[in-house]
Parts: structure tokens; C-alpha cells; sequence
């Protein structure tokens, strides 16, 4: 399977794509994974037909700071801090979102059927495939299979990160890893639901795991870097959904007090311990993405301990990728800078599988030096919502929210990859 | 630092036969047929249990044909106990998060030489839509299989347990299966597929004659859908309580597509049809690395599962694991 981003072939820069998981590479640039992101509050008027006001992003947060080319892949959407039920993702049902290039009104014209206009965000966990082909074209069709035929279900939905608590980031382009390269990634402490189980349950033990595959060598050519067991400090105190994330700096302002702890970072030694897993050549690995599981199983299992009336979810784990912050950089190679605004909510970077909605551009975005995108979100009027979470547990704030005209935090990310290349 | 792309002759022999074995998708020009493999196993955990190691010469290439494995699929096995089918509390999916899988070849592990928490090894997108995604299975076969004129499959179904009336009012399942179809020389899209009544937890076999390829030429068949529902209305049934066996009358090596193991009551020729959800489905999917992994007679893997979970179980699970792939018939 092979992906040409058109406007980048008008460049004749054409790399190979890493959609089958394997390394390849047909030129000298080193593709380094790169979001934009932001968290922002979108009014809702509470009244059926009336919109809400336009929200619009711009500025730093959706500027290109690096001096090399990003191009952007996929949109996702989420609602932040919120508890992943089907009611919560309603929020982002009456959202619609579009983005554009401020940097060249030709680019706008040329982006507008895809990207110009308006997308309507439906990510209801009951959509069905017609509007899942709209909202998440990924190509599914078996390889010169007529697409009448194919019995594949474009949904893609909400479920399955949910049950198996992954996030996940394919990256579009192998990130290629010279020896004794290091990813610097972690997790910040954030608050997480308190399933009333056991203190076990604010105790997770989180994988982070990191793909990579290598030339030559031994005869499995893919192996995965990994950090285990790492103890997630987390607030088991107050409502069950933690403080609300704050987007930025504020983000420090914890309950724990810990932003960056220890106990959830991909630990240097631990990464270059596994040095040894590559192969022969020159010692480069090519990253083909990461994943991170946050089991929180507890609750499934203590399901009998807990009141059915109180409406707990027991697939509530990946909540915690709406409410856990994340960041990543590279030393000893690449360019040495972070992919993404530290602090973003993992659902904004796990475009491949994550509790968030996600699209796949039509045309991915290439966004050039010092240009930047203006995102425009806006509500529409009341959200057909059912009662809160009722029971004897708080509810979901969100869901308090939707009583009456307020706002919803809503995350937009653009995820994709820079082109170092001088 | 000098870049260099890999080639072909770099791939180590589990790969480079693979790359000429994999030039053709559709068309059968090569002389060669593709039959799908599904290779499953049991991995039973008792209340006390840490490690599991069941027989692994399933994970052994039996045949006189190589196997292309392409995909790793692991789901819970569905309870046979619990009486609420949506919430089964030691058959939720969901637990498989506490299992951690290692693979190890000729002392070489795949992935990580550490156990790997299952869900850590998804890395494909199978999720189907929340209507109906806990009562279907699909798969999509790498290599089309053929199904040639007057041949036939043959597919038996059983459930893991018999059905409880309390499940949406209704005391059967319906159980249907389908296979996607083209003509090989029309191109014309045909889909064959049978339903049947479950009413108990025994051996049933779908009606061949609705299986059978009548339309007067070869079939490349894409591949095949399991649903499992009943007469109440909006009700879904657990996919994995659905166990399959699928052979072809008059192509190919007539041989079951799916051999495994375990402690459970049934054939061992029965997949749960879970594990087949590489397209969509209810199931952990990990997408191996470039074509695959060839295994030629004789060759395969040793994995081992662990539990890491902190709490004591309260009674006996089950990690079904499925190798999935396809045999090539030279």
C-alpha cells in the first residue's frame, strides 16, 4: 500500500510510506513526528438550531516554529477530561471544524475541498458506515478489490481502544534512529477516575512501547522498545474525573503537584538497554510508531463491588487518554527538539488507534516554515444529550454542562511529520 | 551517517522466500492457490495460575505446504458461566489487558524479549461499528482462495455454551455466515451465505447447497463474515461465544482452514471465530511486520502468555491466541 501526498509530489518529494509496518526509505531525509495542538472551551447556546460563536485558533500553537517543513496527516477531535462514555463523544456530534492555510491564498483554494469548508464531526459511537467513510476515509478495501464487494466496516470507532485501553500512533514515515539515539517520552500526572475498588485501582502500571525495525540482523526485523511497570501517579482524590486539564503551562498545576513524574517517563537506561535488540548495519533503527497501554482493569473486575445503578463504565481505562499529558523529543539525533507542544492529551497524538475522532486528510497539509493554520470551531445549539450519569457517583462535568448554555473542552490536533532535510 | 535502504537480499531467509511468493494478489497466474490458515490456542489460566503452557505444536506448520502467518489476533474467551451475555465479568474483553504474551524463534523474541502486555501489540484497526461489532467477525484475506465450479464449503458452527433465555428474551441464536466472492472471469461480485437456528450448544452445519458455487465459473472468494444474533429485536450476541470450521468440497487441499488446541470441549479444528476479526472484530490484531512470516513444514513459534494482573481471580480464564495467515498450495 503506498500513500503519495499530492501536493508534496508536485515537489518530487515522494517518500515511501510506512503503512505495512516495514522500514523504507528512498532518500536522505529523516521524517520526525510533529503535532500541532490545542485544548479550548466551545460555547454551547443550549438553544436547537442557534449556533454557538466561532472559535478560532491561531498563533503559535498552530504555527511552524522549526525551520523544516511539517505536513500534517490526520485531524483529531476529542473531548478532554471527560469520562469516555457514548454521551461524552456527543459533544463532539454538533462540533464542526475547518482549517486553513493562512499562509497562501492559493493553498486555500486548493485545500478548500477537503479542508475550506466545513467538516461535520460525527463521531457518535453508533454512526454507521456511510458517514464513517466521510469521517474516517482510511483505505480499506483489499488490494484491486472493487470497494462494492468489500465487506470491511469503515467504522472505526471508539470501542476497541476502550476495551484494550491502547493508544497508538502509526507514524506515517519510519522515523529513522541512528545509534545511541534516544526518545525522551513521558506521561504527566493527571488526575484519573477513582473507581472506589482498591487503592490498586490509582495505581496503574503503563507500558510505552516503541516499534522499531531495522535492515538487517536477527530474523525477527521489528522489535519494540519498552518501558514497563512505571507507577502513574495519579489523583485518586475529589470527583471521580480529576481537575479539568488546563492547556500550557498551567498544565504543572496539578493536584499531585508533579507534572513530569519519574515513575511515568520512558526511562533513558531503559531505552539504551535495549540497544542491543537492533541489528546489523550501521546501527540505525527506523521507529515506526508507539503505543501505550494504561490497563485499568480493576474496575472490570470489581464490576460486582460496584452498584450497577452508579452507571460506571467497565471500560472507563482510556478515559485516562483524555486526562494524561504527553511529550516526546529526541537526543543524540534528530533535530532535538520536542514533536509537539509538551502537554498534549494523548487522545491529540494517537491518530492510529485512540479514543479520540480522527480523519485522515484527503491531501495532507504541508505547512513551511513560519506559516501557520487558522482552526475555526464552532457549536451548534443544543446537544440531543441523555440525563447525566446518575447514581451514587458525581457526574461527569461535561455532563453537568449540558443542563445549560456552557462550554465544552474540546481538543484539535493536526498530527504528521517535519522533513529534515538541508 | 550513510543511509541505506533495505533490500532484498538483506531479508533473512524467514522473508525472502516471501517476496516471491507474494507478487500476485488476485489473479491465480502464477499457478499457485492460496487457502486461508487460522492457527488457535487455548491458553487456560486457574485461579492460581501465572503461566500457561499448553501445547505448542499447534504454532507448528503441519502441512506439506508453506504458511504465510500474517497476523496475531488474542481475545478472552468467551464464560460459560456467567449468565449476563453483555457484561460477562471473567469473559469481558476488556481483561485481556492483565495477559502479557513473549514469542520467541530459535532464541531470537519478537517484539520484545520481555512479556508484552496484549493490547500493547495492537497495532491495526479492526474496531467495528458499537451496533453491531460484538456480534460480527470479518476477514479479509490476504490471498483470495479459489472456489471452483460445482464446489462447495462447508462450515459447522457451535457455540462455546448452550444459549440462556434471559439473554434478550430469546432462547436461540442465529448464526449466519457469508463468503465475498468475484467471478474470475466476469469480475461479477457474488456473495454466498447460509443462516441457521442454534438452539443448544451442539455441532451444526450450514446448508452446503447455499455455499456451493453455481454461477458457472471460478470463484476468487475475498473473504468471509461470522454474525451472531437472535429473534429479539437490537439483541447481540457474543461473537466469542461462537466457535467455526470451514473446509471446501472439490478445491484446494480440503483440509480445515483452521487447526488448534486447548482444554475446551470442542474439535479441535473449531477457531473461535473471534480470532478470524483481522478486518473487523472483536479482538487484539497485531499486523506483522512487512508480507509476514513464511513457515515452511516443520517451522513456527513458541509463545507464552502470563498473567500480570493484581487481583486474584475469582474463577478459570481462557486467552484464545490466533496465528492467522494463508498456506500457499504450489
Amino acid at each position: 500500500m503506498s500513500h503519495t501526498p499530492h501536493y508534496i509530489s508536485q515537489h518530487g518529494d515522494v517518500p515511501d510510506m510506512n503503512v505495512e509496518g516495514y522500514a523504507t526509505g528512498r532518500d536522505e531525509a529523516l521524517y520526525e513526528p510533529r503535532a500541532l495542538w490545542q485544548v479550548v472551551d466551545v460555547p454551547f447556546t443550549n438553544q436547537l438550531g442557534v449556533e454557538g460563536p466561532e472559535v478560532v485558533l491561531e498563533g503559535t500553537e498552530w504555527q511552524n516554529g522549526s525551520r523544516y517543513d511539517f505536513v500534517l496527516t490526520h485531524l483529531i477531535l476529542s473531548p478532554i477530561n471527560s469520562c469516555v462514555t457514548n454521551d461524552a463523544y456527543e459533544v463532539l456530534q454538533n462540533v464542526t471544524v475547518s482549517v486553513a492555510h493562512s499562509a497562501s491564498p492559493i493553498d486555500v483554494q486548493r485545500f478548500s475541498p477537503a479542508l475550506g469548508q466545513c467538516l461535520p464531526i460525527a463521531p457518535s459511537p453508533t454512526f454507521g458506515d456511510l458517514s464513517m467513510g466521510q469521517f474516517m476515509p482510511y483505505d480499506s478495501s483489499p488490494r484491486q478489490v472493487p470497494p462494492t464487494v468489500n465487506p470491511r466496516t469503515r467504522a472505526v470507532l471508539f470501542a476497541q481502544p476502550r476495551i484494550f485501553d491502547v493508544a497508538r500512533w502509526q507514524f506515517d514515515m519510519p522515523y529513522r534512529l541512528v545509534r545511541r539515539g534516544v526518545v525522551q517520552f513521558g506521561l504527566s500526572s493527571l488526575g484519573a477516575p477513582n473507581l472506589g475498588v482498591n487503592d490498586d485501582a490509582e495505581k496503574l502500571n503503563i507500558t510505552m512501547g516503541f516499534d522499531e525495525a531495522w535492515s538487517s540482523g536477527s530474523a525477527f526485523r521489528q522489535q519494540m522498545r519498552t518501558s514497563r511497570g512505571r507507577l502513574l501517579a495519579v489523583n485518586g482524590a475529589g470527583t471521580p474525573w480529576g481537575s479539568p486539564l488546563q492547556a500550557g503551562p498551567s498544565l504543572d498545576a496539578n493536584t499531585n503537584g508533579v507534572a513530569w513524574p519519574p515513575e511515568s517517563q520512558f526511562n533513558p537506561r531503559d531505552w539504551q538497554r535495549q540497544e542491543t535488540l537492533r541489528g546489523g548495519g550501521d546501527g540505525s533503527g527506523w521507529l515506526q510508531g508507539f503505543t501505550v497501554h494504561l490497563p485499568n482493569n480493576n474496575g472490570v473486575r470489581g464490576l460486582d463491588n460496584l452498584p450497577a445503578a452508579d452507571g460506571y463504565p467497565p471500560d472507563s481505562g482510556v478515559s485516562l487518554a483524555t486526562r494524561l499529558a504527553v511529550r516526546a523529543k529526541t537526543t543524540n539525533g534528530g533535530t532535538n527538539r520536542s514533536w509537539w507542544r509538551d502537554g498534549a492529551p494523548l487522545v491529540l497524538v494517537s491518530p492510529t488507534i485512540g479514543a479520540g475522532a480522527c480523519m485522515k486528510l484527503q491531501t495532507p497539509i504541508r505547512l513551511g516554515s513560519r506559516e501557520q493554520l487558522r482552526i475555526t470551531l464552532r457549536s451548534e445549539g443544543k446537544n440531543n444529550l441523555l440525563a447525566a450519569v446518575t447514581g451514587g457517583i458525581d457526574p461527569n462535568p461535561i455532563e453537568q454542562d449540558r443542563e445549560s448554555p456552557g462550554n465544552h473542552k474540546v481538543g484539535v490536533s493536526l498530527t504528521g511529520y517535519a522533513i529534515v532535510k538541508d | 551517517m550513510e543511509f541505506q535502504k533495505p533490500s532484498p537480499n538483506d531479508l533473512a531467509p524467514l522473508y525472502q522466500q516471501y517476496a516471491d511468493v507474494a507478487k500476485s494478489h488476485i489473479a491465480d497466474v502464477s499457478g499457485r492457490r492460496y487457502e486461508p490458515r487460522a492457527y488457535f490456542q487455548e491458553y487456560v489460566f486457574s485461579t492460581d495460575q501465572e503461566l500457561s503452557y499448553p501445547d505448542t505444536s499447534v504454532w507448528r506448520n503441519g502441512e506439506q505446504f508453506p504458511v504465510v502467518i500474517t497476523h496475531i489476533t488474542a481475545a478472552m474467551r468467551g464464560n460459560r458461566q456467567r449468565t449476563d451475555e453483555q457484561y460477562p465479568q471473567q469473559g469481558s474483553p476488556a481483561l485481556i489487558s492483565d495477559y502479557s504474551m513473549r514469542i520467541v524463534s530459535h532464541d531470537a523474541s519478537y517484539m520484545s524479549s520481555e512479556y508484552l502486555p496484549i493490547p500493547a501489540w495492537h497495532n491495526r484497526r479492526n474496531a467495528a461499528s458499537d451496533v453491531f461489532g460484538a456480534s460480527t467477525t470479518s476477514w479479509i484475506f490476504d490471498h483470495p482462495t479459489i472456489l471452483g465450479n460445482r464446489s462447495s464449503f462447508k462450515v459447522q458452527v457451535r457455540l462455546e455454551r448452550p444459549p440462556i433465555d434471559t439473554e434478550g428474551g430469546a432462547s436461540s441464536r442465529i448464526c449466519s455466515v457469508k463468503f465475498d466472492c468475484l467471478g474470475v472471469n466476469t469480475r461479477r461480485p457474488y456473495n454466498l451465505g447460509a443462516r441457521l437456528t442454534l438452539a443448544n450448544d451442539g455441532l451444526a452445519t450450514f446448508d452446503s447447497s447455499k455455499l456451493s458455487n453455481t454461477v458457472g465459473e471460478p470463484l476468487q472468494v475475498i473473504g468471509v463474515t461470522f454474525t451472531l444474533g437472535s429473534e429479539a429485536p437490537g439483541f447481540m450476541a457474543d461473537i466469542t461465544q461462537l466457535r467455526a470450521r470451514i473446509m471446501v468440497d472439490g478445491t484446494g487441499t480440503s483440509q480445515s482452514w483452521s487447526y488448534g488446541g486447548g482444554v475446551s470441549p470442542m474439535p479441535h479444528e473449531f477457531v473461535p471465530v473471534s480470532l478470524l476479526g483481522i478486518t473487523s472484530g472483536l479482538c487484539v490484531c497485531h499486523k506483522l511486520p512487512g508480507k509476514g512470516w513464511l513457515w515452511d513444514p516443520g517451522q513456527g513459534v513458541d509463545p507464552t502468555l502470563k498473567y500480570d494482573g493484581s487481583i486474584a481471580r475469582a474463577t478459570e480464564e481462557a486467552v484464545m491466541l490466533g496465528f492467522i495467515g494463508y498456506t500457499v498450495i504450489t
